[in-house]
Order: C-alpha cells, then structure tokens, then sequence
C-alpha cells in the first residue's frame, strides 16, 4: 500500500480523497503520462476513464483515468484538468493500450482532444452526428434534437482478402453489432470492430431527469443478463460516495442474488457456446436447468431478470426460512446437472478440437488491453473484484476463484464452469451464515460533489460505476462501464490468424453483452421513428438510389 | 470412446418427461410474490399521491383540479416497470401489484386505471386542497397536531400563523 | 412388375415422403431434448409456405445462373430416383445406372455451388467452397464403394447389386457406406456447408421463396435417396418382405440418424476433410477385400 502511495508522489500526482476503496489523484497535464505509465508499470491495468464538463464548477473540463491495482485493493483515480480554451490532455494510450476506448469516447461526447492518440477516430456517436456538437456538455440539454449530417461511408476494399462483414445483423450475434472480418480463403487476416449501435445516452439521461433513486431501476435495464450488478454496482458507488455503510443483513443478500444472477448468466452462454459449435442438444439442455434457477429468481425477487431488489441504502425484500429450503433444494439439482452435462460434453472430441487452443490472447495483450472476469482468467490473470475489492458479504465468505493458462476459449469455457460451482458453494455459505437485522437505511445525507466509485464482479467482469453527486437528489456525472467494454477490443487480436469458422466460437469466447457496452439511439425528429446508423443503412441506401 | 457421454446424455433425455409447459392451454404456476399488474384499491387510497411520487418511470400521475374539487390518480400500464416501489411506500396498502401479468390488450383503455378522490376545502376560504381522505388519515395516524391546520389551505394557514406569531409576540412583550 | 408404373409410384413416393420423416426427425430430436417440437407436418408447413413467399433478387447476382442453380439441383437428385427404388422394387435399370447415379449426385452439389457463387454474397462464397471441399472428398469415397461394388458383383448394373451377397467385404462396405451416406446427408457435424451460426446459411443465403424451397426439398430428397440405396443393397428380393422391410427401414434409419445427430457439434471445414481423408484407408480397404473375392 505504501508503495503506491509513493509511485504517485514520485510522479508528480497529488492525492486529495483517500478512500478505503479508493484514492483520487490530482495530476497535471504534463506528468499524467508518466503517472500512468509508473502505475501501469506497478501492476495496475486500465479499468475505464471518465470525462466530465465540470465548468459550472471550477470552469475546466476533467478527465478521470479509473486504474485498477489490485495488490493495494485500491483503484486510483487519475484527475487531469483542462480549461475550455485550451481543451487538450496528453493521450495516454500509448502507455496503455487500454485508454483508448475511453478517450475516444471522452472526445466523442466532450470535445476533448488527446494528443497523441493513435486512433482518434469517432467511437461511440453514429456516423451522422454533426462535428463540434458534445452531446455531454451542461449546456446540451438531454432532449435536445440533433440534425443529421449525410455522410458518405468510406467502404474498406482489400486486395489480399474478402471483406466479410459479421453484423450488424447476424445470426451468431444476439444484438447489433459490426465485426468487419479480412478472410483469406477461410484464414482471417484481420478484423475492424465497430459498434455502439444500441447507445441509448443513459449517462446524459440520468444528469437530465433522473433522481439518484430512480437511476438504480434505469441501471438495471442497461444489461438484460446482468441487469442486478448494475444496479448494485450503482448502488455501491452512490454509498461510497456519501460514506454509508449497508446493514450487514442487506450486504448478505445482494451477494445471494448477485450469485444467482452469476450461476444463470453462465449457464446461458454455455448454452449459446454449444449453440454456436452446432450441438444444439447441449443448448437445450443448459436452458433447462437454467430454468430452475430463474423459478429461484422469480421466487425470491418477484421476477425472472429484473430483480429490482436493491437501493441506495440496501434491499427491498427479506427472504424466509422456506425461501432458503426450496432455494437450496433447486440449486443441488442444478449442480448435479451441470455436472453430468459438462462430464458428458468434455467427453466429445469434436467439440474440444473446436475450441482447444483457439481464440488465443496472450497474458501481456490481456494485461495491457485490460480485459476483465473470465477473459482474463482463461490468460492466467489472477483478477476478481470479489477478492481484489471485497464488497457486499464477500469479505466474509469463502471461494476460490478458478485461473486458467490456456489463453483459450478452452480456458474461459473451464473458467465459467468453474464459478458455477463456486456460486453454489457461496450461496450455501450466505443462507447458512445470513445475520439478522435491518435491510434497508431509510434515511441519509448526500453530500454535494461527491466522488464515488463502485465496482462488482458481473459475470462478464469487473463491472465499474462511476458517480459524482449533486445537490437535491441529482447526480452530476454518471459512467456505468461494463464489462464487455474492456472485453471487445481483445476480439480483433483473437481473431487473427485463426479459421473463420471459429469467429463465431471466438466472439463468443467474450461472453459479449453489447447492451452492456453501448449507452445512442437517434430519434428522427420528422417521423419520429428510431434509426440505426452504419455501414448497413448506408448500403441500403445506396441500393436505392 | 466418446460415446459413453452421448449414450448416457440420449438415455437420461429418454427416460425423464418431456419439459414443455402446457401454457397457454393451461394456466402456469405463479409464485406468491410475483410482481404483476398494480392495481389501486378505490376504497382505501386516500390519495396522499406517495405513489407518484416514487414511481421511477411516471406512470402513475396525479391532477388536480381546483375547479370541480377532486384528483384524479392514474396508473398507466404502458410505462410500468412493475418494481413495486408504490407498493412499497403506499401507508395504507391501497396500491398492491398483483399475480396478473397476461396485459395485452387490443385497445389502450385497458392499460389505464383511474382513481377519483374529492378535494377537501378550506375551511377558512373555501378554496381546494388535499384529497379529504387524506386530511382524514393525518387527523387519525399523523403526528399530533393542530387539527386546524389540517383543513387549511396553505396560504389561509401561513397568514393565521403569522398572526398568532404576532399576537404571541406581542403577548410576551407586554 | 412394369418398370414405369412402379417409378412413377416411387418418384411420388419420395416426394411425399421426403419432408415428411424431416418432420419426424424434428419431433425425435426435440424428444431427446426433453421438448415437445413442432407436429410432424411442420416441415410441408414450411415448404409450401415458402413457395407463397416473394423472391427478392440479388442486385449482383448472375440471374440466369442464381434462378436455375436450385431448379437443377433438385431434378438432378430427382431423376436418380429412377434408377433407385424406394417402396416398389422397380426402376429404370441400365449398365453403368450406378454411375450415373454418383455423377448426379455430385451434379446437384455442383448445382448448390453455382448458385451460391451467382449470388454475389461473400458469405455464399465461403459456403460454396466449403460444398466444393467436402463434395470432393464425397466423391472419392464413393468412388471406393462403386469400384468395391463392380468387382463384387461383376457388373456396373444396380439390379445386379440389389440386394448384395453377403461376404465380408460387402459387410465392410455397408458399414463404409452408412457413414459416407451421414457425411453426404448435411447432418451434423457436417453441415458446415450451411452452418448458421458461422457463415448465416452459407449457399443459401440470398435465396428466398420457391427456389429456397427448393433447395431445401433437394435436402430432403437426397437423404432418402441414399437411405433407399442402402435399403436396396440388404433387402430380399421376395416383393412382400421388401416392401414391409423397406417402410421398416425407411423410418428407423432417419430416426436412429436423427438421435446420433442430435449429440454431435460441428466440425469445421480442415477437420472434415482431414477425417475423410482418413476414411478412404476403409474404402481402400474394402476394394482391396472384394478384389479377393471375400
């Protein structure tokens, strides 16, 4: 822990909050890439970064880089300032790949430019936004109405391979997404990600209109997997903002859920993994035993996804005696099952051909790209927020968390078999060991201008939540970060070199959860109809003309 | 080889029921506290619009109108996100979500519900306030007040405070 | 029994049939997946909706080629049910009918191929040559069966091989052949020609209407045809036991194919290839058996 400390002080960073969860770091201009680079060095990797238009408050425009160093259980939150005439801050991605997503889209909606950026290309807005319109400044009002700009798309043409474009609609994908894909023969070459076609400006939303106790219920609809993460996620931020602490009662039972929302979330990509190697049995049987722990979720929450169960503050519902029997009971037969369905799949060769040493992402790209959960687990990156940065009951609970070596989709399949069974075994360990008391602080003081950061262990990964707070029940910034966000810039590194008959197994190796990633959706202002924008809208409309 | 794993996979399907529910050709098991459709009992809302207030999406609205003297609550389905959180803060049980989630419906009216509560009047001027039920609640459940200020509108109340203010004022002075 | 009319009654035969066990094969593998499945007439359900389907034409498809592809296809695999019964143990034998038969087999790949190729679509592409690949390998493990056959028997004519002696080298060869027959069939794990998830229906993709309708009744058809084949080869030649063999037959080895199928995953296009390749050993095998007389 001193150690950090020092790297920071060595390199010019300034601490200002010291969190048991966090320290915020000033940093000027000059010394962030340095800074960056010295704790990148130390062991932390790029969890996401953050802009924010802070004018109103001290006239500048800030940028928080969120690293994560889990040998302290610190994040450290990087603050560089910039004034409005001279809005530039030195790019630090070429100290860590991992910082490029996150300026790109800092520039996308701020207006921030980083010198220095290998790829400054627009990330999130769609292809027709107008230049010079930063829809997340203060003075952009949330329903304020943008016109298109026509743009005409600039269509890749490779002599060397065929340009074959997976998305945005496409069967493997379940939500709109672009993998642009060079194959040579069934070799692929090379891969161009685009994406960010479902942003539905849920950050902007929630400066505009939103309470900081409704945002809870908007940031569970931003993932329909892993919509109670968020919320908790969210909820965790806003806590250690104002410094208030859950009831131990209602720690234990977010950890409940948050594993059942785990256990259901991996036994759908196992199911969607077989789908997408051709053995549809095995789908079919997943989703059947899956179903046993969404009658489990309906039980204890009300509901088969949207748990809605948590607030600032704590839980919503308490669970009784014949809840934890029947919740037992149904979780034993789930892991028999499961146990006989990957005993059975293990055993079937064809299907272990297509996904042994396919798929590769070696440790230092994982490191340096900074992807998270199992992801990083499958390339021997011993990383889990529920270790690194205990939070609800899990500092009272005991698990291992499963590290594979393989840096393959073989890794990452073991990895999430794994925490199955790990799920099981904590939720045994919360309903046996569930305290009593109080499950929800009714009343608290939110104080103005506070920085909070929340982060959980989704079943995607580490999962961050940013939050600023403002006066009268408002928020004043507001970054979800999923998981995927991290994940998806690895999948071009993974997809090259490799058959294209993998693509798919390789994509989904991820466990992408696109909704998760984006936040636009554009309304026509004439017809009042939701559009897409990208490379399909502009074909059709070439095929018309 | 790897047989055995597929042998035992195709006996095991064989030899267990088929999982299919029977749905919609029979009615499928709900469990008790399923989050359905709220609905709003007419007899015991007393209009103190709580509801409203939490509902993290508006679909439930209030209007008052202060000309005929009533509010009207309204609860519109196609907003709902049935997170119950009007259940949670009603005080006296009135709005409930109920097991009901089978909502389609061909016309539109059916995803509203209505709520009328009479206004009580000032007793002072005579203009609108607050649905009379809830008046009625507070005088029985809320905390120990003057039962006057409770039939008062609020200018009528701030300018009777300001006068016992001044009389007490005036008495302590002298 | 009069050539032409027991044709004509097993052309119609096939035809009725064909999508009909699909169906069956459908309710099966739901079965093994502890589901109920759609009836058993859903697969005519959906043939003929898709012929009251619009056809939307590529913009850069080859028309002449992307219209006629499927059409050629499906007679090419219809026009060997001439030459190999189904219910009726008659048909328009001639020497050298086993020949063509192979040949209008890979003739109707070809046709798959052309289409995909005229249609412009990359994803077509890819799928095509994934046909190309595994029609090759098809016919050279064919060639071993036929080359077996023709020393076996002594003659290029099917009546001649129906049904076959029983040696040991024709046993090795029905063995051989059931497995060629699940490759040729498109089952998985080797419909990596149309693999969904992968390449979104490969060949198929730009087709829509009646000329999909029509590449997927050729499917179907091309499965029965080489389930009678092999009928052919170890059923009596007595009309009565045939025929009750035949139906017999014709149901439990879709619906014992359809369970294997149900428990495979996919291979990809480099490892198919490579098994066959391993296979031929067998082929070779057998050919190099039956050229002893065993």
């Amino acid at each position: 822990m001193q150690d950090i400390k020092r790297v920071i002080e060595e390199n010019n960073g300034k601490i200002v909050v010291e969190h048991d969860y966090f320290l915020l770091v000033e940093v000027s201009r000059e010394h962030v890439r340095k800074l960056a680079r010295a704790l990148f060095e130390a062991g932390a990797y790029y969890s996401t970064g953050v802009g924010s238009d802070e004018r109103p408050r001290n006239g500048f425009f800030a940028m928080y880089h969120i690293l994560n160093h889990e040998e302290s259980k610190k994040y450290i939150v990087l603050k560089v300032e910039a004034p409005e005439h001279d809005l530039r801050i030195p790019s630090i991605t070429p100290e860590i790949e991992g910082a490029n997503w996150a300026e790109r889209e800092a520039h996308d909606v701020l207006g921030i430019v980083f010198e220095g950026h290998p790829e400054p290309e627009r990330l999130i807005l769609p292809d027709d936004w107008p230049e010079g319109v930063y829809p997340l400044r203060k003075d952009f009002k949330y329903n304020e109405k943008v016109k298109p700009v026509r743009k005409e798309e600039k269509f890749v043409e490779r002599e060397d391979a065929l340009v074959l474009p997976l998305g945005p609609f496409h069967p493997t994908l379940h939500e709109p997404e672009y993998f642009e894909i060079y194959v040579d023969g069934e070799t692929i070459v090379g891969a161009r990600y685009k994406g960010f076609f479902v942003h539905r400006g849920l950050e902007k939303l929630a400066e505009g209109r939103l309470t900081i106790h409704q945002i809870p219920f908007v940031a569970e609809r931003i993932c329909g997997i892993c919509g109670y993460t968020h919320m908790i996620c969210y909820c965790q931020a806003v806590e250690n903002a104002i410094g208030l602490e859950v009831p131990e009662r209602a720690e234990y039972i977010r950890t409940l859920l948050l594993e059942i929302e785990r256990i259901h979330s991996h036994i759908l990509w196992f199911g969607v993994v077989y789908h997408l190697l051709g053995f549809d049995t095995g789908f079919m049987h997943a989703w059947r035993i899956r179903e046993k722990v969404m009658d489990i979720a309906e039980m204890l929450t009300g509901n088969r996804k949207t748990y809605g169960m948590s607030l600032v503050g704590g839980v919503r519902r308490d669970i009784d005696e014949d809840k934890k029997e029947k919740t037992l009971k149904a979780l034993r037969e789930v892991s028999q099952e499961m146990k006989k369905l990957f005993n059975d799949v293990l055993a079937m060769k064809e299907i272990l051909n297509r996904i042994e040493d396919v798929g590769i992402l070696p440790k230092d790209r994982a490191r340096s790209i900074g992807v998270v959960g199992p992801v990083a687990r499958g390339s021997g990156i011993n990383t889990d927020v529920r270790k690194d940065h205990p939070y609800a009951a899990y500092k009272y609970l005991d698990f291992k968390v499963p590290v594979y070596n393989g840096c393959d989709v073989l890794s990452r399949y073991l990895v999430r078999a794994d925490e199955i069974f790990e799920s099981i075994y904590l939720i045994e360990q919360v309903l046996d060991q569930m305290p009593g008391g109080d499950i929800m602080v009714e009343r608290f003081e939110v104080p103005e201008f506070s920085v909070g950061v929340g982060a959980t262990e989704a079943p995607r990964g580490e999962d961050v939540h940013f939050v600023i707070t403002h006066r009268g029940s408002k928020v004043y910034r507001w970054r979800p970060r999923a998981p995927t966000y991290n994940n998806l810039p690895s999948v071009p590194v993974m997809l090259e070199g490799e058959h294209l008959a993998d693509a798919p197994a390789i994509i989904g190796s991820i466990d992408p959860c696109f909704s998760c990633t984006d936040h636009v959706t554009i309304v026509d202002d004439s017809t009042g109809k939701i559009l897409f924008r990208g490379p399909l809208e502009d074909a059709i409309r070439r095929l018309k003309r | 080889m790897s047989s055995m794993g597929r042998l035992r996979m195709l006996i095991d399907s064989l030899s267990h029921p088929r999982v299919t529910e029977k749905y919609p050709y029979e009615p499928i098991p709900i469990p008790e506290d399923f989050r359905g459709k709220p609905e709003i009992d007419p007899e015991k809302c007393i209009g103190c619009a709580a509801c409203a207030r939490v509902c993290p999406p508006n679909a439930i609205t209030f209007r008052d109108d202060h000309e005929q003297g009533y509010r009207v609550l309204q609860v519109f389905l196609g907003r709902c996100i049935f997170c119950g959180r009007c259940q949670d803060s009603c005080p006296v049980g009135a709005i409930k979500l109920t097991k009901e989630f089978e909502l389609v419906s061909l016309s539109k009216d059916d995803l509203y519900q209505v709520v009328k509560l009479e206004l009580a009047k000032c007793i002072r001027c005579g203009k609108y306030t607050v649905p009379y039920r809830y008046i009625k609640y507070l005088m029985e459940k809320g905390p120990k007040i003057l039962k006057y200020e409770l039939l008062l509108c609020p200018e009528c109340k701030g300018e009777i405070m300001t006068l016992i203010k001044y009389h007490y004022a005036q008495e302590v002075h002298e | 029994m009069n050539a032409i009319i027991a044709v004509i009654v097993n052309v119609i035969f096939a035809l009725l049939y064909a999508p009909l066990i699909d169906g069956v094969e459908r309710k099966i593998k739901a079965r093994v997946q502890r589901r109920k499945g759609p009836p058993i007439q859903q697969t005519w359900y959906d043939i003929l909706k898709l012929f009251k389907k619009e056809e939307i034409m590529p913009k850069d498809a080859t028309k002449s080629i992307f219209v006629s592809a499927p059409f050629m296809a499906f007679l090419s695999v219809l026009i060997s049910y001439l030459f190999v019964p189904t219910i009726l143990p008659g048909a328009l034998y001639f020497y050298g009918d086993i020949i063509v038969v192979v040949y209008l087999l890979a003739f109707s790949s070809i046709a798959f191929f052309l289409g995909a190729f005229s249609s412009g679509n990359p994803y077509a592409q890819v799928g095509a040559n994934r046909e190309m690949s595994l029609a090759v390998m098809e016919e050279i493990l064919l060639a071993f069966i036929v080359g077996s056959l023709a020393v076996l028997n002594r003659s290029l004519m099917l009546n001649k091989m129906f049904p076959l002696e029983i040696k040991v080298s024709s046993i090795i060869l029905l063995a051989f052949y059931l497995v060629v027959m699940y490759i040729a069939s498109a089952r998985v794990p080797f419909d990596i020609a149309e693999a969904e998830p992968e390449i979104a229906e490969g060949p198929f993709i730009e087709y829509s209407g009646k000329y999909l309708a029509m590449y997927k009744y050729t499917i179907f058809l091309k499965r029965i045809l080489l389930t009678s084949l092999f009928l052919n080869f170890v059923l009596p030649e007595n009309v009565l036991w045939r025929t009750i063999g035949y139906i017999i037959g014709v149901v439990i080895i879709p619906v014992v194919l359809a369970m294997i199928e149900a428990h495979m995953g996919r291979m990809r296009i480099d490892q198919a290839v490579r098994f066959m390749k391993r296979l031929s050993v067998i082929g070779i095998f057998a050919w190099v058996i039956s050229l002893f007389g065993w």
